[in-house]
């Protein structure tokens, strides 16, 4: 073998072959959510710097919702699971706990354990389930996987979006949107069977009190979440269409994309009026930054 | 991000993502570090999209670079490393073609990460040396010197001499 410029390009090429595909939609989801922290971060250190040159003091804050109540005090706690519940959350975590977004083979022990989770609340229709799993830190969304295809990883997110994560982290009033993203029932192994098996999924946090969600997923299409223990999840079949762009695939198919319009969550407390409304969600929010 | 910025970074991700993991791994030359520095990448061009979204591929590949450079001038990175396994091998190749690949791969792997880089940008992307100089941030001469310095580096890892093209 001749080691000449040649070789070297050919070498760097089967080098290249090496590498195992990721997760564009776990990427997607981390990267918009850490530019968004990024600018946060940003506007951070900067209204910090004026607090400093005007003096300001900030002390011992506390989270207080419309009419000066405290949120934190209504937080509801994590609820026992029953051993239905607990397999669950084992079947959903087979590495033992949450894993890398992009490895679904690489446990993420700083995250917790399979026994720190819990099932807090659990959405079902005709084609199976998402539940939302939960420990004080954070929470994962499962959605099983149908027989025989890979499901999604236990990806952690914590409450209120960054770590160290706690039930009161992020908390908007008595309705807190947590997430709005797409979960599948099994990745597809080929790009003809990407189409079918994702939902958008919608999950968050709610005071005791809150007794109904609403999620209108698009103008005229309202549907009820899951709601207990103070937490509430909801999900809606992804639809495909082909995109506006006019793109075409790798076969020179039109492209279809997921449509994914921002949704608006409203819940009801027991004598059916308004406790909380949060507008517009955008896709692939994984934070807490809405609220009326 | 806007709404439509978001669908539009998303199908971005969507359907440059393996092509993008390949360059990070030969950068890298580890899977996890490449989808971090993949990762990485990503969340600047999120943040950026409005302003680069006409050519966004551009930007995520220079971005890549950059990071991978910065990383070579810490000393963490910038010292070379042995590479923990070998790669896996097509079984149809001679034991002496096998040994020779194993052997360059290996030295592939051990580069530091300022010499891959320009060997990966010359080579891989086959991009002019006045590309590479833009990325790069550096003159013509200078990524004609770093070139001739990895070629040279990678031949004292194989432990044979490599025949330079005119």
């Amino acid at each position: 073998m001749n080691l000449d410029e040649r070789n070297i390009a050919e070498e760097l090429r089967l080098l290249a072959d090496q590498a195992r595909p990721v997760h564009p939609r776990v990427q997607i989801d981390r990267a918009v959510t850490r530019s968004v922290r990024r600018r946060r971060v940003s506007w951070s250190v900067a209204g910090l710097a004026a607090a400093c040159l005007v003096g300001t003091v900030i002390a011992n804050p506390t989270l207080l919702a419309a009419g000066g109540r405290d949120v934190a005090a209504g937080v509801a706690e994590l609820p026992d699971n029953t051993p239905q519940q607990a397999r669950t959350v084992r079947d959903c975590m087979p590495k033992g706990g949450p894993v890398h977004e992009m490895d679904s083979n690489r446990r993420l022990p700083e995250q917790g354990d399979v026994d720190d989770f819990h099932l807090l609340a659990q959405y079902g229709d005709g084609e199976g389930s998402t539940a939302l799993l939960g420990s004080t830190a954070g929470f994962v969304l499962c959605t099983p996987a149908k027989e025989g295809k890979e499901g999604d990883p236990a990806v952690f997110t914590y409450w209120g979006g960054k770590a160290p994560g706690d039930l009161t982290a992020g908390l908007t009033g008595d309705l807190t949107v947590d997430a709005y993203v797409v979960r599948t029932d099994g990745l597809p192994v080929r790009e003809e069977q990407a189409k079918t098996g994702y939902f958008r999924v919608v999950a968050g946090r709610v005071a005791p009190e809150v007794r109904r969600v609403t999620i209108d997923w698009a103008p005229g299409q309202q549907a009820d979440a899951r709601v207990a223990n103070g937490f509430f999840v909801g999900r809606i079949p992804a639809k495909h269409s082909p995109d506006p762009g006019g793109r075409v695939d790798a076969f020179g198919d039109p492209l279809r994309v997921a449509d994914t319009p921002p949704v608006t969550v409203t819940a009801y407390d027991e004598a059916g009026a308004v406790a909380g409304r949060v507008r517009d969600v955008t896709y692939l929010w994984t934070g807490s930054e809405h609220g009326d | 991000m806007h709404f439509d910025h978001q669908s539009e970074f998303a199908e971005f991700v969507a359907a440059r993502s393996g092509s993008l993991i390949r360059l990070a791994y030969v950068l890298t030359g580890d899977q996890h570090a490449a989808e971090d520095l993949l990762q990485t990448a990503l969340t600047k061009t999120a943040g950026r999209w409005r302003k680069i979204r006409s050519a966004p591929e551009a930007y995520v590949r220079r971005v890549m670079y950059n990071e991978q450079v910065s990383r070579w001038r810490s000393s963490r990175w910038g010292r070379e490393r042995t590479a923990a396994s070998l790669p896996d091998q097509p079984e149809a190749e001679r034991p002496d073609e096998i040994e020779t690949r194993i052997t360059m791969q290996q030295a592939l792997r051990a580069l530091p990460a300022r010499k891959r880089a320009v060997l990966v940008l010359r080579y891989y992307e086959d991009l002019p040396e006045s590309e590479v100089a833009k990325i790069m941030g550096c003159s013509v001469g200078t990524v004609r010197s770093q070139t001739h310095q990895a070629i040279t580096r990678l031949r004292e890892l194989i432990g044979r001499p490599v025949t330079l093209e005119a």
